[in-house]
């Protein structure tokens, strides 16, 4: 039986195109040129095996770097995007490698990239917390921790860093 | 985004510029003023317009305790949500079923608050009757999880001008690419559907557009 909270959420569901701006929950604080993985989680999936995961990676370092893997202590972790192709249909594709710019912020939000996360041993329920490792080529592992959340309510969470 | 109303003949090419614009935007051909209601201008109609309205599909699919749905029969008369999709899709189809329940919540009682919300799954191999009715128990128990041969859903599909569904050969990891179309078709009770709403309409929009469409205004 779903444990929902009954309150309403009026921004509940974060809505940016591509091309959009403006749909940051990174803060803009300095991280002393550093690369971060935060804000990280994940709505109570639908489907108890198949779960998705938002998070923000800001670049502030020096040099351009790439996502290589993520791996997590519950289940298997893979990067995709989902997308509209040219016909119009919804389509999800994985990402082997993302570039993730010096200086740049790169949103996983819904639509868009997320990491997937497969088959974990037991039902995510809101409130549950999962730990994430983040593989890159320059700035070696980045660890994560995403609260399981009501559907669409991640713009309400506060911002953090791990 | 143009505020031309939709038409068949475009739809491909409206249909490659991505749901999110226009969810965002909204589309429309021009505001009026229906008496006993108050209609949202053009622009803030979340789903976009569709003129002329899709007649329903003349098909039968089948519910998941294994009973025939004849498509136009089922629906007739009904406000009714009809989006294709799968199980194993973390992110575009439970956004969408999650923005109708919360619309569902907000609207409370009375025109549009009860659709007919109906999930076809695509993905026959895995979208399983016990799987769909899981999947949509865990985010609005009134919604309706479809199946049916593949035949009869792509049937459905074509009926309706969307762009043919996808799956893809598995990888390594046994895993395949699912593609359908991005928007569902809103019927209303004259049985045709004057509006699409794309993955990203957000619940608010949807808990506006409801009511109207249960009463008959579309645009």
């Amino acid at each position: 039986m779903r444990r929902r909270r009954r309150v309403l959420v009026a921004a509940s569901v974060v809505v940016c195109s591509a091309a959009a701006t403006g749909c940051s929950r990174a803060s803009d604080q300095s991280h002393d040129g550093r690369l971060v993985v935060v804000d990280a989680t994940i709505d109570w999936p639908a489907n108890p095996d198949v779960a998705s995961v938002q998070l923000t990676i800001k670049n502030d370092t020096e040099f351009d770097d790439v996502l290589t893997e993520v791996t997590s202590d519950v289940g298997t972790a893979s990067v995709h995007r989902s997308g509209t192709d040219a016909a119009g249909r919804s389509t999800m594709k994985r990402i082997e490698r993302l570039e993730v710019p010096s200086g740049k912020t790169v949103e996983f939000e819904p639509g868009g990239l997320h990491v997937m996360l497969k088959d974990p041993p037991a039902a995510l329920e809101i409130g549950d917390k999962v730990s994430l490792t983040f593989r890159f080529e320059k700035s070696g592992l980045r660890t994560a921790r995403a609260q399981v959340i009501e559907p669409g309510t991640a713009a309400d969470m506060p911002s953090h860093d791990e | 985004m143009s505020s031309t109303a939709w038409s068949r003949r475009r739809f491909l090419t409206v249909a490659g510029l991505g749901g999110a614009a226009a969810a965002l935007v909204g589309c429309g051909s021009g505001d009026k003023s229906t008496a006993g209601s108050t209609v949202p201008p053009a622009s803030a109609w979340g789903g976009e317009l569709v003129d002329p309205g899709l007649a329903k599909p003349d098909v039968t699919l089948a519910t998941t305790d294994g009973k025939p749905f004849e498509f136009r029969e089922a629906t007739a008369g009904k406000l009714t949500l009809l989006f294709f999709g799968f199980t194993n899709c973390p992110d575009q189809c439970p956004i969408w079923l999650n923005a109708v329940a919360r619309a569902r919540e907000q609207i409370g009682s009375g025109p549009g608050s009860d659709p007919q919300v109906l999930f076809v799954g695509v993905d026959v191999a895995r979208d399983t009757p016990e799987v769909l009715d899981e999947y949509l128990g865990r985010i609005d128990s009134s919604f309706i999880g479809l199946t049916g041969t593949e035949a009869a859903i792509a049937s459905a599909n074509r009926q309706l001008y969307f762009p043919p569904i996808t799956i893809a050969s598995p990888d390594d990891n046994g895993d395949y690419e699912v593609g359908h179309y991005g928007r569902a078709a809103a019927f209303s009770p004259d049985n045709l559907a004057h509006r699409l709403y794309g993955f990203d309409v957000r619940p608010t929009e949807l808990a506006r557009d409801l009511p109207l469409l249960a009463t008959g205004t579309y645009k």
